[in-house]
């Protein structure tokens, strides 16, 4: 294993430390994580043929952006005690998101 | 020109992104803020027995600020009331312990008696004086009942100091700063209990 993948490897359990308290926080953390990363693998699917790949960093970081400040809103509105146990690991899934898109988790499209 | 329509596209991304944001925020805001109230009261709530009181205390603040005391400082108060009559006033008061200083919240009925201190507040010595941010508090329910009258002024104080408290073994300084400050809530209620909840204190 390269110095690289070591480091996207970490990055990516870096909110394990955040979910494996109780069992709430880690459905919660999970929950999230499911729905965020399957819109932003949606939209990136989408936005990779028509940029390049300079671009496609930061379209990524802001796309991840976008989607984990609307989640975790929609989790503090359904239920604020939930959402405060999580604490910052919830945002931490915006990171998840864009490691997996470099690490080229989500497949290309070919039509 | 190949980069432009990239970043044309970024540049709306970023847009919609914003927006949208923005937009659930917006809508979310008021839910999120009764939320919370709801989980301060609950938290804060709790040394008032339940079925004393049918308002928001914590909505109905009594406009104190910065009142100096002797020992304390009053940073706040609410009124408690039930069926439109003051059942009791939650006093928010700030003094300074061993490490740090300690916030309290004391909750004074209509008659004069002490319902229930908590502790808002503190960074004193963890296993020492921390032990006053227990909740249930043994030590704290001691006071419950008690009177500016009884004990008197000069039994407001630790046993050490010719009072009638016993401190908590081990913080003293702690123990003395919470009495002092109790002691210093429960006497502002009297001096101006006409203006806290518009009755004399006592029946």
């Amino acid at each position: 294993m390269n110095n690289s993948s070591t480091l996207q490897n970490s990055l990516m359990l870096a909110p394990l430390i955040g979910a494996t308290d109780s069992l709430m926080k880690a459905l919660g953390l999970w929950l999230m994580f499911i729905v965020v990363s399957s819109v932003f693998g949606l939209c990136m699917v989408a936005l990779r043929a028509r940029l390049m790949p300079a671009t496609q960093v930061v379209a990524g970081v802001v796309l991840a952006a976008t989607l984990t400040s609307c989640a975790e809103l929609g989790v503090q509105a359904w239920s604020l005690q939930w959402h405060q146990h999580m604490g910052i690991y919830a945002g931490l899934i915006a990171l998840q998101c864009v490691v997996m898109d470099q690490t080229g988790f989500f497949p290309a499209y070919r039509p | 020109m190949n980069r432009a329509p990239g970043v044309v596209i970024l540049v709306l991304l970023t847009g919609l992104g914003v927006g949208a944001t923005y937009f659930v925020q917006h809508i979310s805001a008021p839910r999120i803020a009764a939320e919370q109230r709801l989980i301060d009261s609950r938290n804060l709530l709790d040394l008032l027995p339940p079925d004393s009181y049918d308002n928001q205390p914590l909505e109905q603040p009594l406009g104190l600020a910065g009142i100096v005391l002797p020992s304390s400082t009053l940073l706040g108060g609410y009124r408690v009331t039930k069926s439109g009559q003051p059942s009791a006033v939650l006093l928010r008061s700030q003094t300074l312990g061993y490490e740090g200083s300690i916030e309290l919240l004391i909750a004074i009925g209509a008659n004069g008696r002490l319902l229930g201190v908590k502790t808002l507040r503190q960074s004193e010595t963890p296993g020492l004086g921390g032990r006053i941010a227990d909740w249930p508090n043994a030590w704290l329910q001691v006071f419950a009942g008690k009177s500016r009258a009884e004990p008197g002024d000069a039994g407001w104080a630790l046993k050490k100091d010719q009072g009638t408290f016993d401190q908590i073994a081990g913080a003293t300084i702690t123990s003395r700063a919470v009495i002092h400050a109790i002691h210093d809530a429960l006497s502002y209620f009297d001096e101006h209990s006409q203006q806290l909840i518009g009755s004399s204190a006592h029946e």
